[in-house]
């Protein structure tokens, strides 16, 4: 459970790797791991079958050599003259049993040292008090008196034995190993015990028939005496005096594996040996140990180069969807200007394009709906300030009241009615597009009652072609420009002229308005510029409020193609405004494409 | 917690050698000395053609030897004398007393084949020594010496101590006795063909008789003043024969071979009234003879050459088992034996 819930948390790329390392590199090192196990196995098994019937053909190769020995006292049987000593009893002259003595110990060393390539060490006769003995070696021990207590075991026992050096006090010159073979003599035809004899046959020949099988002495073999666990043959080490103990060996006949060794153990000579092999089984596997080193070498490699790999891809599939995260979190702190880079056409990639294409559906919402509406408002809420501005209503009251003052009743006719049509031209409040030619008026109008006000310090000039009255322009898109020449103009100089003139080229309607002002600080028209090349909508509020709120409207029914541009003259400023060139008879559309703009907000 | 795991994994591939003892095969020990120790008592009947001759005491010692170290339960009983139908009824008594094996020196095949084939019907192996029945009334014979050698060697030492000329007699032990009459038939043959002065007079039977052997051995010295040589060949004879020669004073002009124990002979051996006799060991026959039928029992194939503990390796051909060679007794070698 804990760990389900560590893996939840896990970021992509590690839950990736972790699925990828479980996936991939765990089965493939337990099947690696099962396969060489289950190898391993199999070739031990099979060798430690093998090794049991190798055991065994030696075994029986001893056993035959033992068994050969055991009866050679047959050999003694075959000769009448020899049986014909051993009956007789050791009561004779000392010339009798001395000729005797040559006689047997001439045919002993003839028909058993020498009549074939036996391992025998030696030949003894005991018989009756007497000894009779031929060697292959020097040899000390082994006197008359032993003679007996053997000789009656034996003839207790009636059959062959076996002992072992340290049995009897027989020792031969270099300290030979050998196996004592005791047989009894048997008088065949008189059905009487004759005697026993003793052939000590050389361990040498375990050694000659196990030759083949101990592999460049890499292996021991050993021939133990089961029941007193005593060593009579040792490959490894001279001399052994070491006792085995009983359940040293687990098993009579097989394998088994211990302390690194192999060891094969297999009964020989009447079932009372144990033949034993015993190989470090580094010998023996020496190649399969080579094989496991270069698999874990070759898997460790795998595993790096597929973690490495992995550890790519992973990245390679997180690292977008990290990007994307990051851009998300900055979307949400309100950032929507940027869009991230599709560079490939995956899952991702598609993620991202929709991602993009979502960012920028909801720029535009945010820009064509929201923004939009709100400087509509601003923009209307403006138009209706700048309608009549109350302190242009006082002045040009006031101017009324001079004028009555005065007596010059005509004038006052012609401010009141000029101040009536600007009054009512303002209150057309549904209307949002007039023909260029009534806003011109309006201006005239507005420009006439400032003159009132002024006398000779303003002047002005327009100038439009016939077109005009068929043109639309977005209301009072003049009075505000116009206001602003007169009020700075006026702030500094003693007089101002003020030419407005109408130029059209085949699809746009430019508006000129040139005074002979001081012109723009060109600080505050740097200013200028920059707010009036933004977006619509996105604009401060500044001083320069009427500038920018003529081009926002004009850049917001029209688009960006269009609006308002700042330059200083040789004397003054010139504004111009920039319109589309539209028919009075498109007015209708022209309403249509602004209600279709407002929709795609 | 991957790397925790790649550890664990690269610890398990090393940790693959262990220190107990994994026994990786065991090799099935084929089943090793047959059967040690015999679980059934066998019951080995040993009939001889007469108890009270020195032979066939001697058998009887043989007998008892292997008895002890076969472990095996051996009745030995004969007739008084050697009588055919007494020997019957004591076969008779052991097949009733279902014997496992039945071993018979038989003195009268004709008379006797037919008892040892019916006890062989009833499941007992039966098996004949030192003489034959009739081949279908037993599994095997026992045969002590191969008969060709045996007739071969007995007429060579006849015509060596003779100077291969002269008339001779065999004294043999009955009519009926089949391995008595296949040496008479060697020595036949072998006089043919290479003693043509050797003149085989007449073939007396002693019926393992003593008294008979010492009538016959009178008789026939006394018919053929021109005897050189006697071959005995049942062992009754040659005493006999000696003892006759002995009181006709004549032991230096005939020649006596044969078969004979050589305590019988021992004293003729030494006086120098003879100067060898021929026999095997009737010790080591009583010996084999139970051996073998121990051996048959345990269900022991019997092959030639085989090696009996205390006897030596045996003959066999088709159904004959031969034990050995004869042997020569001598003044030097007889007091050796003691049969």
């Amino acid at each position: 459970m804990i760990f389900k819930k560590k893996f939840r948390n896990l970021s992509l790329m590690h839950k990736l790797l972790l699925s990828y390392t479980l996936l991939t590199i765990i089965p493939v090192a337990l099947l690696g791991y099962f396969i060489y196990t289950a190898y391993t196995k199999a070739a031990e098994e099979q060798i430690g079958a093998l090794v049991p019937q190798m055991l065994e053909q030696a075994s029986q190769q001893i056993d035959r050599n033992v068994q050969d020995v055991t009866n050679m006292p047959e050999r003694l049987y075959q000769s009448q003259q020899m049986i014909e000593i051993l009956r007789q009893d050791s009561f004779q002259t000392h010339a009798e049993a001395m000729q005797q003595q040559y006689v047997m110990e001439r045919y002993l060393s003839s028909s058993f040292l020498h009549s074939s390539s036996s391992d025998l060490l030696g030949v003894f006769v005991f018989s009756k008090n007497r000894v009779f003995a031929a060697t292959a070696k020097n040899y000390s021990g082994f006197s008359k008196s032993e003679a007996a207590v053997y000789g009656q075991s034996l003839e207790l026992e009636k059959g062959s034995m076996i002992l072992l050096p340290q049995d009897t006090n027989l020792v031969f010159e270099n300290n030979a190993d050998y196996l004592l073979i005791g047989v009894p003599l048997q008088d065949r035809d008189n059905q009487a015990y004759l005697g026993t004899m003793f052939l000590a046959l050389d361990v040498a020949f375990v050694d000659r028939i196990t030759g083949t099988i101990k592999e460049h002495n890499a292996a021991r073999i050993m021939l133990l005496e089961k029941d007193s666990g005593r060593i009579a043959y040792d490959s490894k080490s001279e001399k052994s005096d070491q006792i085995v103990p009983d359940d040293f060996y687990p098993i009579e006949n097989g394998s088994f594996l211990q302390d690194g060794k192999l060891i094969g153990i297999t009964p020989a000579i009447q079932q009372e040996y144990a033949l034993i092999y015993e190989i470090p089984t580094e010998k023996l596997f020496a190649k399969q140990q080579q094989t496991r080193t270069i698999s874990i070498v070759l898997f460790l490699l795998f595993i790096i180069f597929s973690v490495c790999l992995y550890t790519f891809v992973a990245y390679n599939v997180s690292q977008p969807i990290k990007r994307l995260i990051a851009n998300m979190r900055s979307v949400q702190g309100g950032q929507f200007q940027q869009t991230l880079q599709v560079t490939k056409q995956d899952e991702v990639g598609r993620l991202t394009e929709s991602y993009n294409h979502m960012i920028i559906e909801i720029r535009d919402l945010i820009q064509k709906n929201y923004m939009i509406r709100l400087k509509q408002q601003e923009a209307e809420l403006y138009a209706l300030q700048t309608q009549i501005n109350p302190h242009f209503i006082f002045n040009t009251l006031e101017t009324i009241n001079y004028a009555v003052e005065a007596g010059e009743q005509e004038e006052v006719i012609n401010i009141i009615t000029t101040l009536g049509r600007m009054l009512r031209y303002s209150l057309d409040n549904g209307v949002k597009f007039v023909s260029l030619t009534e806003e011109i008026r309006h201006v005239e109008d507005f420009l006439s009652i400032q003159q009132f006000r002024f006398h000779d310090r303003l002047t002005w000039k327009t100038d439009y072609p016939e077109i005009s009255t068929a043109v639309q322009v977005p209301k009072f898109i003049l009075q505000p420009i116009v206001e602003n020449s007169i009020k700075y103009g006026l702030e500094t100089k003693t007089s101002i002229h003020i030419d407005i003139k109408i130029h059209q080229t085949p699809d746009m309607l430019i508006l000129t308005i040139k005074d002979d002002g001081p012109g723009f600080n060109p600080a505050v028209k740097t200013e200028l510029e920059e707010e009036l090349s933004l977006e619509p909508g996105i604009t401060s509020k500044s001083a320069h409020y009427g500038l920018s709120n003529v081009s926002n409207r004009i850049k917001m029914l029209y688009g960006n193609n269009y609006g308002v541009s700042l330059e200083n003259n040789q004397k003054g400023a010139t504004v111009r405004l920039y319109l589309p060139f539209r028919h009075v008879s498109e007015r209708g559309s022209l309403d249509a494409e602004f209600a279709n703009h407002d929709r795609r907000g | 917690m991957q790397k925790k795991s790649l550890v664990l994994l690269i610890l398990l591939i090393f940790v693959s050698a262990c220190n107990k003892k994994e026994i990786l095969y065991v090799q099935e020990t084929p089943p090793s000395e047959p059967n040690p120790e015999q679980t059934e008592q066998i019951d080995i009947a040993i009939v001889p053609k007469v108890m009270e001759i020195p032979y066939f005491q001697a058998v009887q010692q043989g007998v008892e030897e292997a008895a002890k170290s076969s472990g095996a339960t051996v009745h030995f009983k004969g007739p008084t004398t050697a009588d055919p139908s007494q020997q019957e009824e004591i076969i008779r008594t052991f097949v009733k007393q279902k014997v496992d094996v039945l071993a018979v020196s038989v003195i009268d095949p004709d008379r006797l084949s037919p008892v040892l084939a019916e006890a062989r019907r009833q499941g007992i192996t039966v098996l004949t020594w030192d003489a034959d029945a009739h081949p279908e009334a037993r599994d095997y014979f026992i045969n002590m010496v191969d008969a060709e050698m045996l007739g071969e060697h007995l007429l060579d030492s006849l015509a060596a101590q003779i100077g291969e000329e002269g008339e001779y007699i065999i004294l043999s032990g009955s009519q009926s006795s089949l391995n008595q009459e296949e040496w008479l038939h060697w020595i036949k043959q072998h006089n043919r063909a290479y003693y043509p002065n050797l003149i085989l007079r007449e073939v007396a039977y002693t019926n393992d008789n003593p008294v008979t052997a010492y009538q016959e051995s009178k008789r026939v010295v006394k018919a053929y003043p021109d005897l050189k040589g006697i071959i005995g060949i049942a062992s009754l004879g040659p005493p006999a024969a000696a003892a006759v020669l002995k009181e006709e004073n004549v032991s230096d002009d005939i020649v006596i071979v044969g078969l004979a124990s050589p305590r019988d002979m021992n004293e003729h051996l030494k006086e120098g009234d003879v100067r060898g006799i021929t026999l095997w060991s009737p010790k080591k026959l009583g010996f084999l003879t139970v051996m073998i039928a121990k051996l048959m029992q345990d269900g022991t194939e019997i092959e030639d050459g085989m090696f009996i503990e205390d006897v030596g390796r045996i003959q066999v051909k088709g159904e004959q088992i031969i034990m050995g060679e004869p042997i020569d007794f001598t003044a030097d070698n007889v007091d050796q034996y003691d049969f």
